[in-house]
Protein backbone atom coordinates (compact mmCIF):
# COMPACT_ATOMS: atom_id res chain seq x y z
CA UNK A 1 0.00 0.00 0.00
CA UNK A 2 2.92 2.31 0.50
CA UNK A 3 4.38 1.80 -2.77
CA UNK A 4 1.00 2.44 -4.27
CA UNK A 5 0.19 5.88 -1.97
CA UNK A 6 4.03 7.23 -2.88
CA UNK A 7 3.57 6.65 -6.54
CA UNK A 8 0.00 8.03 -6.72
CA UNK A 9 1.54 11.11 -4.13
CA UNK A 10 3.90 11.48 -6.82
CA UNK A 11 1.09 11.43 -10.03
CA UNK A 12 -0.79 13.88 -8.12
CA UNK A 13 0.32 15.46 -5.45
CA UNK A 14 -2.74 17.81 -5.09
CA UNK A 15 -5.14 14.94 -4.68
CA UNK A 16 -6.33 13.51 -1.12
CA UNK A 17 -6.28 9.96 -2.30
CA UNK A 18 -7.54 8.83 1.46
CA UNK A 19 -10.66 10.84 1.31
CA UNK A 20 -11.98 10.65 -2.40
CA UNK A 21 -13.60 7.14 -2.85
CA UNK A 22 -14.75 8.61 -6.46
CA UNK A 23 -11.45 9.38 -8.15
CA UNK A 24 -12.43 8.66 -11.90
CA UNK A 25 -16.10 9.43 -11.65
CA UNK A 26 -15.54 12.83 -10.01
CA UNK A 27 -12.66 13.69 -12.60
CA UNK A 28 -10.14 14.36 -10.25
CA UNK A 29 -8.38 11.48 -12.46
CA UNK A 30 -8.23 11.90 -15.47
CA UNK A 31 -7.08 10.04 -18.79
CA UNK A 32 -3.76 10.82 -18.63
CA UNK A 33 -3.92 9.73 -14.96
CA UNK A 34 -5.10 6.71 -15.66
CA UNK A 35 -2.25 5.93 -18.37
CA UNK A 36 0.45 7.19 -16.45
CA UNK A 37 -0.81 5.28 -13.37
CA UNK A 38 -1.07 1.96 -15.54
CA UNK A 39 2.52 2.05 -16.46
CA UNK A 40 3.77 2.98 -13.70
CA UNK A 41 1.68 -0.21 -11.28
CA UNK A 42 3.03 -2.77 -14.40
CA UNK A 43 6.59 -1.50 -13.48
CA UNK A 44 6.12 -1.47 -9.38
CA UNK A 45 4.43 -4.83 -8.92
CA UNK A 46 5.60 -6.43 -12.16
CA UNK A 47 1.86 -7.30 -13.61
CA UNK A 48 0.30 -6.64 -16.86
CA UNK A 49 -3.14 -4.97 -16.83
CA UNK A 50 -5.06 -5.79 -19.88
CA UNK A 51 -7.89 -3.13 -21.64
CA UNK A 52 -10.56 -5.10 -19.37
CA UNK A 53 -9.25 -3.85 -16.35
CA UNK A 54 -8.72 -0.27 -17.35
CA UNK A 55 -12.29 0.81 -16.45
CA UNK A 56 -13.13 3.53 -13.72
CA UNK A 57 -13.99 1.12 -11.28
CA UNK A 58 -10.62 -0.25 -10.57
CA UNK A 59 -9.06 2.87 -10.38
CA UNK A 60 -12.08 4.60 -8.15
CA UNK A 61 -10.15 4.83 -4.80
CA UNK A 62 -6.68 3.63 -3.26
CA UNK A 63 -8.17 0.26 -2.23
CA UNK A 64 -9.80 -0.29 -5.63
CA UNK A 65 -6.19 -0.21 -7.39
CA UNK A 66 -4.75 -1.62 -4.35
CA UNK A 67 -7.23 -4.50 -5.10
CA UNK A 68 -6.76 -4.93 -8.94
CA UNK A 69 -2.88 -5.44 -8.12
CA UNK A 70 -3.35 -7.54 -6.20
CA UNK A 71 -5.91 -9.68 -8.30
CA UNK A 72 -3.36 -9.89 -11.15
CA UNK A 73 -0.36 -10.83 -8.73
CA UNK A 74 -2.51 -13.72 -7.95
CA UNK A 75 -2.96 -14.42 -12.01
CA UNK B 1 5.06 2.03 -44.50
CA UNK B 2 1.92 4.17 -43.10
CA UNK B 3 -1.35 2.38 -43.05
CA UNK B 4 -4.80 3.48 -41.89
CA UNK B 5 -6.68 1.90 -38.80
CA UNK B 6 -9.83 0.47 -39.31
CA UNK B 7 -10.75 -1.95 -36.19
CA UNK B 8 -11.15 0.06 -33.46
CA UNK B 9 -11.69 -2.92 -31.17
CA UNK B 10 -7.95 -4.46 -32.40
CA UNK B 11 -6.91 -0.33 -31.57
CA UNK B 12 -8.21 -0.69 -28.49
CA UNK B 13 -6.79 -3.89 -27.79
CA UNK B 14 -3.64 -3.28 -28.75
CA UNK B 15 -3.18 0.16 -26.48
CA UNK B 16 -4.17 -1.85 -23.71
CA UNK B 17 -1.30 -4.29 -24.14
CA UNK B 18 1.07 -2.01 -25.03
CA UNK B 19 0.18 -0.25 -21.67
CA UNK B 20 0.53 -2.64 -19.67
CA UNK B 21 3.78 -4.13 -21.08
CA UNK B 22 5.37 -0.64 -20.15
CA UNK B 23 6.14 0.91 -23.41
CA UNK B 24 6.49 4.67 -22.91
CA UNK B 25 3.70 6.92 -24.63
CA UNK B 26 2.09 10.09 -24.72
CA UNK B 27 -1.54 8.59 -25.72
CA UNK B 28 -3.83 9.25 -23.32
CA UNK B 29 -7.62 8.78 -25.21
CA UNK B 30 -10.12 7.06 -23.23
CA UNK B 31 -11.51 3.63 -24.64
CA UNK B 32 -14.56 5.53 -26.37
CA UNK B 33 -12.34 8.44 -27.66
CA UNK B 34 -9.95 6.07 -29.21
CA UNK B 35 -12.99 4.23 -30.91
CA UNK B 36 -14.06 7.19 -32.22
CA UNK B 37 -11.16 8.47 -34.25
CA UNK B 38 -10.98 5.16 -35.69
CA UNK B 39 -14.15 5.40 -36.56
CA UNK B 40 -13.79 8.65 -38.10
CA UNK B 41 -10.83 7.17 -40.29
CA UNK B 42 -8.51 9.54 -38.02
CA UNK B 43 -5.84 7.08 -37.53
CA UNK B 44 -2.97 5.83 -39.53
CA UNK B 45 -0.07 3.91 -38.07
CA UNK B 46 3.59 2.96 -39.05
CA UNK B 47 5.40 0.43 -37.26
CA UNK B 48 8.91 0.02 -36.67
CA UNK B 49 11.14 -2.26 -34.36
CA UNK B 50 10.45 -1.21 -31.06
CA UNK B 51 7.60 1.03 -31.41
CA UNK B 52 4.96 2.52 -33.63
CA UNK B 53 3.45 5.83 -34.21
CA UNK B 54 0.12 6.77 -34.56
CA UNK B 55 -1.04 9.41 -36.52
CA UNK B 56 -4.07 11.31 -35.66
CA UNK B 57 -5.39 13.62 -39.14
CA UNK B 58 -6.70 16.78 -38.25
CA UNK B 59 -6.80 19.92 -40.74
CA UNK B 60 -4.07 21.11 -41.30
CA UNK B 61 -1.55 18.90 -39.43
CA UNK B 62 -1.11 15.43 -37.98
CA UNK B 63 -0.52 14.51 -34.14
CA UNK B 64 2.09 11.90 -33.24
CA UNK B 65 1.31 9.75 -30.68
CA UNK B 66 3.78 7.16 -29.84
CA UNK B 67 4.56 3.79 -28.21
CA UNK B 68 8.08 2.96 -27.54
CA UNK B 69 9.93 -0.14 -25.87
CA UNK B 70 11.98 1.33 -22.76
CA UNK B 71 15.30 1.40 -24.01
CA UNK B 72 14.14 2.44 -27.60
CA UNK B 73 15.15 6.03 -28.88
CA UNK B 74 12.37 7.91 -31.13
CA UNK B 75 12.92 6.21 -34.94
CA UNK B 76 13.34 9.55 -37.15
CA UNK B 77 9.98 10.69 -38.18
CA UNK B 78 8.70 10.29 -42.01
CA UNK B 79 7.89 13.33 -43.72
CA UNK B 80 4.17 13.90 -44.64
CA UNK B 81 1.85 16.01 -46.71
CA UNK B 82 1.51 18.31 -43.39
CA UNK B 83 3.30 19.12 -40.24
CA UNK B 84 3.57 16.62 -37.69
CA UNK B 85 2.80 17.96 -33.74
CA UNK B 86 4.09 16.29 -30.81
CA UNK B 87 2.11 16.90 -27.84
CA UNK B 88 3.28 15.48 -24.37
CA UNK B 89 1.60 15.73 -21.06
CA UNK B 90 4.59 15.03 -18.65
CA UNK B 91 5.04 15.57 -14.66
CA UNK B 92 7.25 18.94 -14.43
CA UNK B 93 9.18 17.04 -11.45
CA UNK B 94 10.37 13.92 -13.70
CA UNK B 95 13.05 13.63 -16.04
CA UNK B 96 11.61 13.62 -19.33
CA UNK B 97 11.77 10.57 -21.56
CA UNK B 98 12.23 10.25 -24.44
CA UNK B 99 14.51 13.51 -24.09
CA UNK B 100 14.07 16.17 -26.03
CA UNK B 101 17.09 15.18 -27.69
CA UNK B 102 16.60 12.11 -28.68
CA UNK B 103 13.25 13.61 -30.29
CA UNK B 104 14.85 16.53 -31.88
CA UNK B 105 17.49 13.87 -33.42
CA UNK B 106 13.66 12.38 -34.65
CA UNK B 107 13.32 14.92 -36.67
CA UNK B 108 11.20 17.63 -34.33
CA UNK B 109 12.03 21.11 -33.31
CA UNK B 110 10.81 22.46 -29.84
CA UNK B 111 7.67 24.88 -30.75
CA UNK B 112 6.16 26.14 -27.00
CA UNK B 113 4.89 24.65 -23.61
CA UNK B 114 2.45 25.15 -21.44
CA UNK B 115 1.89 24.24 -18.05
CA UNK B 116 -1.39 23.69 -16.26
CA UNK B 117 -3.11 25.82 -13.18
CA UNK B 118 -5.69 25.39 -10.89
CA UNK B 119 -7.53 27.34 -8.30
CA UNK B 120 -9.91 25.92 -5.86
CA UNK B 121 -13.18 27.91 -5.48
CA UNK B 122 -12.99 27.46 -1.79
CA UNK B 123 -10.37 30.39 -2.04
CA UNK B 124 -12.23 32.50 -3.99
CA UNK B 125 -13.93 35.36 -2.20
CA UNK B 126 -17.09 35.85 -3.92
CA UNK B 127 -18.17 39.21 -5.74
CA UNK B 128 -21.21 40.82 -7.56
CA UNK B 129 -20.30 41.06 -11.43
CA UNK B 130 -22.83 41.79 -14.25
CA UNK B 131 -21.69 39.21 -17.02
CA UNK B 132 -21.91 39.16 -20.70
CA UNK B 133 -22.42 36.38 -22.70
CA UNK B 134 -21.47 35.99 -26.19
CA UNK B 135 -24.58 35.91 -28.34
CA UNK B 136 -24.82 34.56 -32.34
CA UNK B 137 -24.51 37.58 -33.94
CA UNK B 138 -20.82 38.25 -32.46
CA UNK B 139 -19.89 34.40 -34.03
CA UNK B 140 -17.75 36.00 -36.67
CA UNK B 141 -15.55 38.36 -34.94
CA UNK B 142 -14.84 36.10 -31.57
CA UNK B 143 -14.21 33.37 -34.44
CA UNK B 144 -11.85 36.26 -36.14
CA UNK B 145 -10.65 36.79 -33.32
CA UNK B 146 -9.89 33.72 -31.78
CA UNK B 147 -7.46 33.10 -35.05
CA UNK B 148 -5.74 35.90 -35.15
CA UNK B 149 -4.96 35.13 -31.43
CA UNK B 150 -3.55 31.60 -31.10
CA UNK B 151 -1.31 29.82 -33.06
CA UNK B 152 -2.92 26.88 -35.33
CA UNK B 153 -1.30 23.46 -34.09
CA UNK B 154 -1.59 23.37 -30.63
CA UNK B 155 -4.59 25.46 -29.74
CA UNK B 156 -7.71 22.78 -29.65
CA UNK B 157 -8.94 25.74 -31.28
CA UNK B 158 -12.87 24.95 -32.40
CA UNK B 159 -14.59 25.03 -35.57
CA UNK B 160 -17.10 27.65 -36.44
CA UNK B 161 -20.54 25.15 -35.61
CA UNK B 162 -18.82 23.90 -32.49
CA UNK B 163 -17.92 27.74 -31.15
CA UNK B 164 -21.59 28.70 -32.33
CA UNK B 165 -22.71 25.38 -30.37
CA UNK B 166 -20.67 27.02 -27.24
CA UNK B 167 -21.81 30.55 -27.60
CA UNK B 168 -25.59 29.17 -27.71
CA UNK B 169 -24.63 27.26 -24.42
CA UNK B 170 -23.29 30.08 -22.89
CA UNK B 171 -19.54 28.99 -22.56
CA UNK B 172 -18.53 32.53 -24.34
CA UNK B 173 -18.16 35.38 -22.27
CA UNK B 174 -17.38 39.03 -24.01
CA UNK B 175 -15.93 42.20 -22.78
CA UNK B 176 -17.82 44.85 -24.75
CA UNK B 177 -18.21 48.10 -25.22
CA UNK B 178 -20.23 50.53 -27.04
CA UNK B 179 -21.38 46.63 -28.58
CA UNK B 180 -17.91 46.45 -29.23
CA UNK B 181 -15.87 43.17 -28.87
CA UNK B 182 -13.49 44.27 -26.81
CA UNK B 183 -12.41 40.12 -25.76
CA UNK B 184 -13.90 37.21 -25.63
CA UNK B 185 -13.33 33.77 -22.69
CA UNK B 186 -14.36 30.55 -24.09
CA UNK B 187 -14.54 27.62 -21.58
CA UNK B 188 -15.94 23.92 -21.38
CA UNK B 189 -16.68 21.94 -18.48
CA UNK B 190 -14.91 18.71 -17.12
CA UNK B 191 -15.22 16.39 -14.79
CA UNK B 192 -13.00 17.98 -12.74
CA UNK B 193 -13.90 21.94 -12.70
CA UNK B 194 -14.15 24.76 -15.11
CA UNK B 195 -11.77 24.87 -18.39
CA UNK B 196 -10.55 28.31 -19.26
CA UNK B 197 -10.10 26.74 -23.20
CA UNK B 198 -9.32 30.71 -24.82
CA UNK B 199 -9.12 33.80 -23.70
CA UNK B 200 -7.90 36.45 -25.93
CA UNK B 201 -8.67 40.68 -26.36
CA UNK B 202 -8.72 43.08 -29.30
CA UNK B 203 -5.09 44.64 -30.19
CA UNK B 204 -6.01 48.01 -29.29
CA UNK B 205 -7.58 46.71 -25.96
CA UNK B 206 -5.24 45.28 -24.34
CA UNK B 207 -3.05 46.48 -21.37
CA UNK B 208 -6.44 47.93 -20.05
CA UNK B 209 -7.62 44.84 -17.61
CA UNK B 210 -10.11 43.06 -20.03
CA UNK B 211 -8.36 39.85 -19.69
CA UNK B 212 -8.57 40.21 -15.80
CA UNK B 213 -12.42 41.01 -16.04
CA UNK B 214 -12.77 38.23 -18.26
CA UNK B 215 -11.35 36.31 -16.15
CA UNK B 216 -13.05 37.14 -12.74
CA UNK B 217 -16.50 36.98 -14.79
CA UNK B 218 -15.38 33.10 -16.00
CA UNK B 219 -14.83 32.57 -12.15
CA UNK B 220 -17.69 34.10 -10.51
CA UNK B 221 -20.57 33.36 -13.00
CA UNK B 222 -20.47 30.07 -11.99
CA UNK B 223 -21.62 28.92 -8.45
CA UNK B 224 -21.28 24.92 -8.28
CA UNK B 225 -18.19 24.52 -9.93
CA UNK B 226 -15.48 23.13 -7.62
CA UNK B 227 -11.98 23.94 -9.33
CA UNK B 228 -10.90 26.25 -12.03
CA UNK B 229 -8.18 24.78 -14.85
CA UNK B 230 -6.57 26.44 -17.42
CA UNK B 231 -2.88 25.85 -19.72
CA UNK B 232 -0.66 28.95 -20.11
CA UNK B 233 1.90 28.97 -22.17
CA UNK B 234 5.10 29.25 -20.36
CA UNK B 235 6.56 32.13 -22.34
CA UNK B 236 3.74 34.48 -21.97
CA UNK B 237 5.08 36.39 -18.55
CA UNK B 238 1.95 38.95 -18.03
CA UNK B 239 -0.51 35.68 -18.19
CA UNK B 240 1.34 33.58 -15.77
CA UNK B 241 1.69 36.56 -13.44
CA UNK B 242 -2.01 37.63 -14.03
CA UNK B 243 -3.63 34.62 -13.14
CA UNK B 244 -1.45 33.82 -9.82
CA UNK B 245 -2.73 37.45 -8.65
CA UNK B 246 -5.67 35.83 -9.20
CA UNK B 247 -4.42 32.72 -6.73
CA UNK B 248 -4.11 30.14 -9.90
CA UNK B 249 -0.85 27.30 -8.73
CA UNK B 250 0.86 25.37 -11.04
CA UNK B 251 -0.58 21.32 -10.45
CA UNK B 252 2.73 19.87 -11.82
CA UNK B 253 1.85 19.29 -15.44
CA UNK B 254 3.71 20.51 -18.25
CA UNK B 255 2.77 20.02 -21.76
CA UNK B 256 6.05 20.45 -24.40
CA UNK B 257 5.28 20.62 -27.95
CA UNK B 258 7.43 20.40 -31.03
CA UNK B 259 7.00 20.11 -34.60
CA UNK B 260 8.46 18.57 -37.87
CA UNK B 261 7.47 21.19 -40.53
CA UNK B 262 6.71 19.53 -44.08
Amino acid sequence: METLLKILAELRPDVDFEENKELVDSGELDSFDIVSLVGELCEAYEIEIGAEDIIPENFNSVEAIMALVVKLQED
Amino acid sequence: MIKKMIDGQAFWQEIAKRLSTGQRTNFFFSEEDALLLVQKEKISRWDFNGGVYFFLKEEKFYKLYYFLDKEKNPEVLPTLTEPIILEEVLLASKERIPSKDSWEKAGLKPYLERKRMYLMAKNIIPEERSIAFASENMLEDIFYLMNESFEPFSSALPTKDELLRDILNQKVLVSLQNQKLLGFLHFGEMKQGSMLWHIAVMPQARGLGVGEGLVKDWIFAQKDVKKFLLWVRTDNPPALGMYEKFGFLPDGRVAPVMIKTT
